[in-house]
């Protein structure tokens, strides 16, 4: 019986062992904030701010007001954006105005699973966003995941520059 | 006479072969045209955002035996209607983006218009603009039974009752007190006018201008049949081919004789 079974996770898809949820946002929030999570605060993505999050995802953000949570000179992020067809839920701390982490939290897309190892995420480490709204570190792809590394570097610059339009961003100042 | 005799044989073959020719070519002229018109523009359906595009003529999506929708569930506030046809949901006549599975209702507080659909409340301008979209309430991944309200407060079912405020950073459990003074959601009719609105746009908003592009140059636009059209044409453009490139031989033949004559 136990081969059987055996045999038969083996003939699953790969990537249907990859999809789905690896952590709760809820979770990654208090993981961020070791337990003791500050309040979310909210950012209302309207006027200049729709404009240039329209340049950095390239369509217009998915709501007009996004969630938050900051502390000293910390902010955490939960965005959302999609890969090719599904939504990939991205988890993003931001500390002194540069990543301290990237994590994917929800992969609903059939392709591209692989930007969710560390060995890629980790690229993402202390980089910072320059004037034009693009990040000041290149980032190497995954061959045939190229839709998801797209989704994860314009979230990332999201992050920043949302960070940038919150109380937090002048802490680190 | 001899040598006339062995030199007419070839010519009248030729002449046969031209005329061949030609009728191959014009009854393959139009296939040939829809088959190039159709993939230049396959060629290029993503500059042209032709997977993007979709087709609300009737008569083509009847065509396609595209059928209006079976499932329509609406809720009401006292100036906007949330509207689930299938999987797509519509406050009033806009389309909200994404897919959806269940509405539970939808309620009205503040010029925010709330709707419970899925396991998330969607927070709406009256224009439809999505402001948030508030997943995992209060920690639930049930799917949400009914929204209502309680003076300026929220109130969710899923296997109990939950109140907030349109903060929506705490959540409580609705006393037995409140529980029978809240203000729900029920389902309602949609007026005819808007009914027939939403089932023409649920129908215009499935086939796609790339598929009939290659359903038109696959010739599967006219079925089985279109299929055969379109084997027909190759067969008859690869004769195309033979008869040119058989003329041609015979020609250069004829020139390399007349050379070596002269």
């Amino acid at each position: 019986m136990r081969l059987f079974t055996l045999l038969l996770i083996c003939l699953l898809p790969i990537e249907a062992l990859s999809r789905g949820v690896y952590q709760q946002p809820t979770d990654f929030i208090n993981d961020v904030f070791q337990n003791n999570p500050p309040a979310a605060k909210r950012l209302w993505i309207t006027g200049e701010r729709k404009k240039i999050s329209n340049d950095i995802l390239g369509h217009p953000p998915r709501s007009l007001r996004v969630r938050y949570w900051g502390q000293d000179s910390r902010t955490a992020w939960i965005l959302e954006e999609i890969g090719k067809e599904k939504p990939i839920t991205v988890g993003i701390v931001i500390n002194k105005n540069r990543v301290e982490r990237v994590k994917v939290l929800i992969f609903l897309e059939s392709r591209g699973w692989e930007v969710r190892h560390d060995f890629f995420t980790e690229q993402f480490k202390n980089i910072g966003l320059q004037s034009n709204k693009e990040l000041d570190k290149s980032i190497d792809g995954i061959s045939g995941a190229t839709l998801s590394v797209r989704a994860l570097k314009k979230l990332s610059r999201l992050a920043l520059y949302l960070h940038s339009q919150t109380d937090f961003a002048h802490d680190a100042s | 006479m001899t040598r006339h005799k062995k030199n007419s044989k070839p010519i009248i073959k030729l002449r046969s072969l031209y005329l061949w020719h030609r009728y191959i070519g014009i009854s393959a002229a139009l296939f040939l045209l829809v088959l190039a018109v159709t993939g230049l523009f396959l060629n290029h359906t993503t500059d042209l955002r032709m997977d993007r595009n979709f087709i609300s003529n009737e008569q083509l999506l009847n065509w396609y035996d595209i059928e209006p929708p079976q499932r329509t569930l609406s809720y009401a506030t006292p100036q906007h209607h949330a509207t689930l046809v299938e999987d797509k949901l519509y406050l009033n006549e806009q389309s909200i983006p994404g897919h959806f599975e269940s509405l539970a209702g939808v309620i009205e507080l503040e010029d925010i218009i709330i709707i419970a659909v899925d396991k998330q409340l969607l927070l709406l301008t009256p224009n439809g603009e999505v402001i948030e979209r508030i997943n995992n309430v209060n920690g639930q991944r049930a799917l949400l039974g009914a929204i209502g309200k309680i003076s300026n407060n929220i109130v969710i079912q899923t296997d109990d009752f939950f109140i907030t405020d349109l903060d929506f950073s705490v959540w409580k459990k609705a006393s037995k007190q409140e529980i029978l003074n809240i203000e729900w959601s029920y389902p309602t009719r949609l007026s005819r006018k808007l009914r027939q609105q939403l089932k023409h746009d649920y129908r215009s908003n499935i086939l796609t201008l790339e598929r009939v592009m290659l359903d038109l140059h696959s010739g599967r636009i006219m079925g089985n049949i279109g299929v055969y059209l379109m084997d027909a044409a190759a067969v008859i453009l690869i004769l195309l081919a033979l008869s040119g490139c058989f003329i041609w031989l015979q020609q250069l033949r004829k020139r390399r004789h007349k050379k070596t004559t002269t």
